[in-house]
């Protein structure tokens, strides 16, 4: 057996935090489950000649959102400090030392992570008994959501082992392991979707799904296919929005490749075992072939970095001259000065470049996604998946706060500083704002801009500004509460999440529940839809989880101050009692 | 730059049954030490012994079980932020942003120490010159190597001119050259009126940089005092060799019938003459053996090194 999987298995054995990941994992699939009885199915369609979504079939497809969500969420980061840390521990070069080829060692660190996410995904996997015994759920879409979400487990743990492979420090490659997983998922749906198109020539057929007269008009829908896909139509079929939290039976608007290709070819899904096959093999070939790819190019990358050099005088001339202010470069660095001086933790956390960019490529996340849900007049993505992704942003970087600072040791030092411990919690909390203010004011400028369209849709998403804006302000301390007493970053993202979003969210609901015992009733009595259902039960549901997380944010700053002042954090490198 | 004000009196450093227990484990146990002001003072001690713990409480980064400690007359609990003012901590790692530059590193460090900006300019520069990193103040922290790192730490130490220096192995690791430089920094830092607390391991070092040093295992103080006494502390008996112009069994037959001897031997030519007690004074050996007309070639009294007296005085073990 490879040396580097037993080794990184043993580790893993002994980290409590996995058990805990795996229980957060199937308690988020748990809530998705119960999200999906308190929503039922989404037949608005049914009348019009859509498919007639069953109960399994709807519950499934909660159980698959969760599922992606957990897998898009923490595969990457489950793998994006493999190789860093090695090189950071100068471990790297010890096993360049022995016989081990490079292709082993990420081959080894791969297949090691990748059960460790599979332990991850198989936890909540007995829920799916629920589905299956509602009825509804056929074996093609069994297998090809698994198949899918394999696919992904794999493309989201080869981006992380990527991003490790190519930069030191943990972050970093976080962020560019998100990168390489967006990228890497669309190149993995064009790819499959162009060589199924290349090699099989599938003809398109009128779809048997007929888009509601009353629809929001999507270019993409099947029944306005052209008789013949070329590459470019099956990349924006595969592409819809829906596809990566969609089910494929679930709704007309989410395909994922096999289905497109089986209600392409056929009058019914499922009615094309054959197609249904070629497209699923296509599209999990294309994601052997990219992990592979990225497997070849890790290996490549450790190859290279068994012996540690410092840095090439050329990228050290060209990170002075970045930094350098081209003009008014005297008050520039009087400005630097007079920030260092008044605030040394907050200029600390400003300093680089990378810090900027930071900034300004959160602006252009926002920016990005509503430019997308605007062209497809799809509001609210822009009102649900840019605040979404800016809670998840918030939450990685508030369990990161002093992380850098405890592994190189700097905390200890700073800690023996006449600084006191409420200056140090405060400068990382501005740090934080300034890192998110601007994203959510533009967040919540796009929100207004589009209010109007929203209100005729009888919609507000004024719940999930209260959301955001409660988080922007809360997330820092309980985020700082958990880095510090985690003594692994992932262990505190999970509980940062865990105490930040999710028990509000959950005692929100149960408040509103003892509230109002008509909470659930109401709705579902009525046979509302799940839109429906979601604006009959929001109330102020913005403003009940706000102050929870308020009072968690209260007790976690008090709490984390205690731990400072007192100097009991778990160390984590370079420190040690 | 100057010391800040203390309690004239005090020593740098007291403390008074210090203890520190990390759950069952007893780290610390009743430890009572004195460094006084402008000692270099080395701290000896297996790996696990406690002088780490000792120092990191001295560092107010972490708080006594039981007893006390003052620094300068400040306890270490009560006035920390005082205390953090007065002394300078080097832990046993570099702690250092590799991303930064040396001079914005020190800067760093300065406005933590809430040196204003106009001074922190000066000090840095001087704090540079003094452990000999001026040429390296555009560099970047990542490029310089493990002893330059190892001087910038002490750069750092040294940003706010403290009065006391703790600095846990700041030699380790270092080849012989940067050592001897680091040695060299120390003493001049001494010279400079700072008390300064060392530990290390390399013992022989110790022995020629430090006028008092402490031995410390299994979280109890072994010795405390200066590092010519400790010769003393471990030998039960005063030992001197002696080489004459002559027969070497001729004078051993002069030197056993001294009630003051305990035992002569030969040792290549030499006598090594052992005292009956550790008080004994050597000066009989010359005055026996001149007035026996012999002619004396060498006498000196046997010393062991700081390692010898170490590994006798300690059983090496750890907790």
């Amino acid at each position: 057996m490879n040396p580097v999987i037993q080794r990184e298995l043993r580790e893993q054995a002994r980290l409590p935090g996995l058990f805990r990941m795996r229980l957060a994992s199937a308690a988020v699939v748990l809530g998705a489950l119960g999200w999906g009885f308190l929503n039922p199915a989404d037949n608005q369609f049914a009348p019009f000649g859509g498919p007639q979504v069953s109960a399994g079939s709807h519950l499934f497809l909660q159980i698959h959102r969760a599922l992606v969500l957990i897998i898009v969420a923490l595969a990457p980061a489950l793998t994006a400090d493999a190789i860093a840390r090695e090189r950071r521990e100068a471990t790297l070069g010890l096993l360049g030392l022995t016989p081990l080829r490079p292709l082993s060692v990420a081959l080894g660190k791969s297949a090691a992570n990748a059960l460790r996410a599979l332990t991850l995904w198989l936890a909540p996997l007995p829920m799916l008994a629920v589905p299956m015994l509602s009825g509804g759920v056929s074996g093609i879409e069994v297998a090809t959501v698994i198949s899918f979400q394999m696919v992904l487990l794999c493309l989201g743990l080869s981006a992380g082992l990527a991003a490790s492979s190519v930069t030191l420090q943990f972050r970093r490659s976080l962020a560019l392991a998100y990168c390489f997983e967006a990228v890497g998922l669309a190149l993995l749906l064009f790819l499959s979707g162009f060589f199924t198109w290349a090699l099989f020539q599938v003809e398109v057929r009128a779809s048997p799904v007929q888009a509601p007269p009353a629809a929001a008009p999507n270019p993409w829908v099947l029944t306005q296919a052209p008789a013949r896909a070329s590459p470019q139509d099956l990349f924006w079929l595969v592409n819809e929005p829906g596809l990566i939290f969609g089910s494929p039976f679930a709704s007309p608007y989410t395909q994922t490749l096999p289905v497109v290709l089986a209600k392409l070819t056929a009058s019914r899904a499922g009615a094309a075992p054959r197609s249904w096959l070629l497209g699923l093999g296509a599209f999990v070939g294309a994601g052997a072939v990219m992990m592979l790819l990225a497997l070849r190019f890790v290996a490549r990358r450790t190859e290279r970095a068994w012996q540690e050099e410092p840095p090439r005088p050329e990228m050290v001339a060209l990170q002075r001259r970045l930094v350098a202010p081209v003009l008014l470069g005297g008050w520039a660095r009087r400005r630097q000065h007079h920030r260092l001086g008044r605030n040394p933790l907050l200029w600390l956390q400003h300093r680089t470049v990378a810090a900027a960019l930071t900034r300004w490529g959160w602006l252009a996340v926002v920016l990005a996604i509503w430019i997308f849900s605007l062209g497809d007049l799809m509001f609210a993505l822009g009102a649900t998946v840019a605040p979404l992704v800016l809670l998840g942003g918030m939450v990685f970087s508030a369990a990161g706060g002093f992380r850098a600072e405890r592994e190189n040791g700097t905390l200890e030092l700073l800690l023996v500083t006449p600084l006191r411990p409420g200056q140090l919690l405060q400068s990382r909390w501005l740090a934080h704002l300034r890192e998110f203010v601007p994203p959510v004011l533009l967040q919540l400028f796009l929100v207004a801009y589009a209010r109007g369209s929203f209100r005729r849709a009888g919609v507000d998403w004024s719940g999930w500004n209260w959301w955001l804006v409660s988080s922007l302000l809360t997330l820092p301390w309980i985020g700082l509460w958990r880095g510090l007493r985690a003594r692994h970053f992932l262990n505190a993202v999970v509980g940062t999440a865990l105490w930040g979003l999710l028990v509000p969210l959950l005692l929100t609901v149960l408040i509103q529940a003892a509230l109002n015992p008509l909470f659930f009733e109401t709705p579902l009595r009525a046979g509302a839809s799940g839109m429906q259902f979601f604006v009959a039960t929001r109330l102020d549901w913005g403003a009940i989880p706000a102050v929870i997380q308020l009072a968690i944010a209260t007790a976690a700053s008090a709490w984390v101050w205690r731990d400072l002042a007192s100097r009991q954090f778990a160390l984590g490198g370079a420190g040690r009692h | 730059m100057s010391t800040a004000p203390s309690d004239a009196a005090a020593p740098a450093v007291q403390t008074h049954e210090l203890t520190r227990t990390f759950g069952a484990m007893e780290a610390l146990t009743a430890l009572n030490l004195t460094v006084n002001r402008g000692d270099l003072f080395g701290f000896i001690g297996s790996n696990g012994a406690g002088k780490t713990t000792t120092l990191r409480i001295l560092a107010t980064f972490l708080t006594p079980s039981g007893g006390r400690a003052e620094i300068l007359g400040h306890d270490v609990v009560r006035d920390a932020d005082r205390v953090r003012h007065l002394i300078g901590y080097m832990p046993d790692f570099f702690g250092v942003y590799k991303d930064m530059e040396v001079t914005e590193y020190l800067d760093f460090f300065g406005a933590c120490y809430k040196i204003p900006a106009a001074q922190r300019e000066k000090t840095v520069g001087d704090v540079l010159e003094l452990v000999g990193l001026s040429e390296k103040k555009g560099s970047l922290i990542g490029a310089l190597s493990r002893g330059m790192q190892q001087r910038l730490g002490l750069a750092r130490v040294l940003i706010h001119d403290p009065a006391l220096l703790l600095l846990d192995e700041p030699a380790s690791g270092l080849d012989p050259r940067a050592r001897i430089e680091m040695m060299a920094i120390l003493q001049e830092l001494q010279r400079m009126g700072k008390t300064i607390i060392i530990s290390s391991h390399i013992l022989s070092e110790l022995q020629s940089l430090c006028n008092r040093c402490a031995i410390i295992e299994r979280g109890k103080l072994i010795y405390s005092g200066p590092i010519k006494g400790v010769n003393a502390a471990a030998s039960d008996a005063r030992a001197f060799w002696v080489r004459v112009d002559g027969s070497p069994e001729a004078a051993r037959e002069l030197l056993v019938q001294r009630p003051e001897t305990a035992g002569v031997e030969i040792v290549d030519g030499r006598l090594k003459v052992t005292l009956s007690g550790p008080d004994g004074d050597g000066g009989y050996i010359a005055d026996t053996l001149v007035r026996a007309g012999t002619r004396l070639l060498e006498l000196r009294e046997d010393e062991i090194g700081l390692e010898e007296v170490f590994l006798r005085v300690t059983k090496g073990e750890t907790q």
